[in-house]
């Protein structure tokens, strides 16, 4: 290998070892708060370091680091969420996670249970049964509102990114509000 | 003239919910905001579920402030994977 290459490859790892030692933390916070599961949030960081590596050249400091290392985050999570969303259903069926004809009984039912008064809501409890509750979303549901309400992308954007119509999008926002409220009122008690 | 009637006379729970959700993403257009208008003024359950839904969302952005730490493992397992792809 010539010299200059190896140097090359000696900065470069260099660079990314100090990117991770600095902003290691600061995306899986972030990827974390985004996917259901702690594992699958590692996978993203390590997707987002990797694309990285590549994308070094490209990468010119005219942002702060860690602003350009959490946009290729985000995109990996919206990535995460499209690749989801297109398996076919019957592949990979997960028992544990609700139904989306289940949500659609429970989001109506006029007398369904209630999250209002029940406890506190800043309370670690809420927070595993919220956790616990988006595991069980169908991964359909749960990308368009997590991006939807954490990252504020509008409504054409979502449909631009999972290639669904208007209709169908308002319906998968509103089932992943109704099914995570009527699961949050049975587990939150 | 009869459609928008029977809109507003057919308009349920159901509708009232789907339109709570779609108000937080969307505007609504007039008459869908005066049919549940209407309709929250006699619905006390549909009120509640409008504010769960505002909770829902709230803690939902409480979910960014927490900070977690790379496990020493992953930390491992990730600087293994640069030196990879860097060496390919």
């Amino acid at each position: 290998m010539p010299t200059d290459q190896f140097r090359e490859i000696e900065t470069s790892q260099s660079d990314a070892l100090d990117w991770l030692a600095e902003h290691g933390d600061t995306l899986l916070s972030y990827a974390a708060a985004r996917v259901a599961d702690l594992a699958t949030a590692e996978d993203l960081v390590q997707e987002t370091f990797l694309a990285a590596v590549i994308a070094r050249h490209h990468f010119r400091g005219e942002s702060a680091t860690e602003t350009w290392l959490v946009g290729i985050l985000r995109r990996r999570i919206a990535d995460h969420y499209r690749m989801l969303s297109r398996r076919p259903k019957g592949v990979c069926l997960d028992e544990s996670r609700m139904s989306e004809k289940v949500i659609d009984q429970g989001a109506t039912r006029a007398n369904s249970g209630t999250i209002l008064g029940v406890g506190d809501y800043e309370s670690e409890e809420f927070r595993s049964a919220l956790d616990e509750c988006l595991q069980r979303l169908p991964s359909t549901l749960a990308g368009v509102f997590v991006l939807r309400v954490l990252d504020g992308l509008e409504v054409g954007e979502l449909c631009d990114m999972f290639q669904v119509s208007r209709g169908n999008l308002r319906v998968r926002l509103h089932r992943a509000r109704a099914g995570l409220r009527d699961c949050l009122s049975r587990t939150w008690l | 003239m009869l459609r928008t009637l029977q809109y507003v006379f057919t308009f349920g729970c159901q509708e009232s919910l789907q339109l709570l959700s779609q108000r937080r993403d969307e505007p609504l257009s007039r008459l869908e905001t005066w049919a549940l208008r209407l309709h929250l003024l006699g619905c006390r359950t549909c009120g509640r579920i409008d504010r769960e839904f505002t909770l829902l969302e709230s803690s939902m952005r409480q979910r960014t402030d927490r900070a977690l730490q790379l496990s020493p493992a992953a930390r491992r397992r990730i600087r293994h994977a640069i030196e990879q792809r860097l060496m390919d």
